[in-house]
């Protein structure tokens, strides 16, 4: 059971980045603009900081490898696929 | 330049030309494989759900040295080189006692005696068999089993089936791959999802997105689901062939890792039980099963098999010595030396299935296999979302499209509603588990030919499908009277999980089934007022 709690905080954190990556994705505001002009967002990240976040997403491999967590290198691996997409199908209005 | 531009596109088309293919001649086929392959995910869950369970650790709790020895005494010699033991969904401890021989269809199988011992240790069943037979007419797992052959081998006869779903991962993963090389713009479109005039998100771009953030897992289970149909099809009785001149007892030996030919020496065997509670603080869990062979001889051994723990993803078989008692080693999966081969197969069960660690894993690899289930559905509605507007004689491709994504999920409910109501009759539930699902899909598909209205059709299904999975749980409680106050009590957390999971689908059916009627009727009002205002222009 520790292995599982373990992977959670890090299934947590790429629920932030990929929430962040969504919200200032140029692309995705592009879009949302077109169909949405009340749409404001401030909040502006750089090419180069956007690259750096998503490559932020790797990190959590070097931990769980470290601790033999295996079974938790799967379960991230498969829990940021399953949050990018699910984040990607919310609605502009959300994210 | 030019030239270059002209061959990416050709290279471009090429690639789509196969993606659209592989998936619109086996898009169907290949639906029904990932929609039950997410099902056979929760397939031990659905087992104890269905049987109202709570695994009380019969083989921890009973003395299993003493029922040995009891049914040992009683069972005839020659099935005495091999016995199973393992808990079932009945709260029973199961112990067959085997040897190995051709079944009918020519197959090495197991045959020999089953008893089933509840907790008391009193015998409920006794049936003498083939363990494929005996394991195929039991109803503990009528419907668990049920559904994972669908995923398995679609019901065709062997290795038919086995073949068509090895093709099926392999249409599959042509699809996924060509899909990754034929998009541009992969990572700039991975948020990207544009909206149609009527404000629904655009099918094309809802397919791209499921499909890029799915391709890496897409691509391992397309890989190692082959490889499960062709290994059991093709690789296992070629390998026979080849290395071992067909004997298939021998190609057995060698896979298990156990030397063909034995002493038969009579000699005392040592205490289950200790090794069992060895195995167990070794592992920190319960065996999964136990097998011990050639009980009472100089050549006795017990195998404890383990599910993955802390932290690892392949399996565990811990082997002791028979005749003293002592741990011998940690048994490799396929043959008796640790090898990278073996260690690859013991990886491939647990990825498919995301069987390695307990519900955590298999919620993660549900949420891959619905993602798998859009991509297949998205994928066939744009296809036909395409060819309707062009010619009106490919209305049946969306026909299809709804009775196949609508109606293979309804089906399924209905044969858990066969399951329960037989089970309450006292009727054989394996026959009637299967046959409501046929009887099912012959009223779905007369439904689908009678509605002429798709998205009519659409919402019909679409509501049976809210109501089964409203009406199962109630079902389940009226034929067990196991109420969830009792099931938080026992902890039995897979039932709790399949009657939330079944709920959760029910409030999104009847959910999209009220958006679904929102928008109609949305449309109804701007059709009028635009003829109101054309009226008034008049």
């Amino acid at each position: 059971m520790n292995h599982l709690i373990m992977t959670l905080p890090f299934i947590m954190y790429s629920l932030a980045i990929v929430f962040l990556l969504a919200h200032t994705d140029p692309r995705r505001r592009q879009l949302s603009n077109k169909t949405d002009n009340t749409t404001n967002r401030k909040f502006v990240l750089s090419v180069a900081g956007r690259k750096l976040l998503a490559w932020s997403l790797i990190l959590p491999f070097i931990p769980l490898a470290a601790m033999a967590n295996y079974a938790g290198i799967l379960m991230y691996a498969g829990a940021v696929t399953v949050i990018g997409w699910a984040v990607s199908e919310l609605p502009t209005s959300v994210v | 330049m030019d030239q270059n531009t002209s061959a990416f596109r050709s290279k471009a088309k090429a690639l789509l030309s196969l993606h659209s293919w592989s998936g619109i001649v086996l898009g169907m086929l290949l639906y029904a494989v990932i929609f039950t392959g997410t099902v056979a995910v929760v397939a031990d869950e659905i087992g104890e759900w269905s049987n109202s369970n709570y695994p009380q650790r019969l083989m921890l709790t009973s003395d299993v040295n003493e029922t040995v020895k009891r049914l040992s005494a009683q069972t005839p010699k020659e099935y005495l080189d091999e016995i199973s033991a393992y808990e079932n969904d009945r709260q029973q401890l199961v112990y067959f006692f085997h040897t190995h021989k051709q079944n009918p269809s020519g197959d090495m199988d197991e045959y020999g005696v089953q008893y089933a011992l509840n907790s008391q240790g009193e015998i409920v069943t006794e049936k003498t068999g083939f363990g494929s037979d005996i394991y195929a007419q039991d109803d503990t797992y009528a419907l668990s089993r049920f559904l994972v052959s669908i995923h398995t081998e679609l019901h065709i006869p062997s290795p038919w089936g086995l073949i068509l779903t090895g093709i099926l991962g392999l249409a599959m993963l042509i699809a996924s791959v060509s899909g990754f090389m034929m998009h541009r713009h992969l990572f700039i479109d991975m948020f990207s999802i544009r909206k149609q005039r009527d404000g629904q998100s655009l099918k094309r771009d809802s397919h791209t997105v499921a499909g890029t953030w799915s391709i890496p897992f897409a691509i391992l289970l397309a890989f190692t689901g082959s490889f499960f149909s062709f290994s059991t099809a093709f690789g296992i009785p070629a390998m026979g062939i080849v290395a071992f001149g067909g004997d298939q007892e021998a190609l057995m030996y060698a896979m298990v890792g156990e030397q063909q030919n034995k002493s038969e020496a009579r000699m005392a065997s040592a205490n289950l039980n200790l090794m069992l509670q060895d195995a167990v603080q070794r592992q920190s869990a319960a065996p999964t099963f136990l097998s011990i062979s050639h009980i009472g001889t100089e050549s006795a051994s017990v195998l404890a098999f383990f599910m993955p723990n802390e932290g690892k993803v392949g399996y565990e078989q811990l082997v002791y010595d028979g005749t003293n008692g002592d741990f011998v080693e940690y048994k490799p999966i396929v043959g008796s030396v640790p090898s990278l081969g073996s260690s690859i197969l013991s990886l491939i069960y647990p990825i498919h299935f995301g069987t390695f660690a307990g519900l955590w894993s298999k919620i993660i690899w549900i949420s891959l296999g619905v993602a798998a289930c859009y991509v297949t559905i998205s994928g066939l509605q744009l296809y036909a979302h395409r060819n309707q507007k062009n010619e009106s004689s490919w209305q049946w491709y969306s026909r299809l499209c709804v009775w196949g994504f609508f109606g293979l999920p309804l089906c399924s409910l209905a044969s858990t509603v066969g399951f329960f109501v037989s089970g309450s009759l006292g009727t054989n539930q394996s026959v009637w588990t299967q046959l409501s699902f046929v009887i099912s899909a012959a009223l779905i598909s007369v439904l689908s030919l009678s509605i002429k209205n798709i998205h009519l059709l659409k919402k019909v299904l679409l509501a049976g499908n809210g109501l089964f999975c409203l009406i199962l749980p109630m079902l389940r409680y009226t034929t067990s009277g196991t109420g969830w106050l009792q099931a938080l009590q026992h902890n039995m957390m897979a039932m709790m999980f399949i009657e939330m999971t079944l709920l959760f689908c029910s409030v999104w059916c009847f959910f999209a089934l009220y958006k679904s009627m929102q928008f109609d009727q949305q449309n109804i009002n701007q059709t009028n007022t635009s003829f109101s205002t054309q009226e008034t222009a008049k």
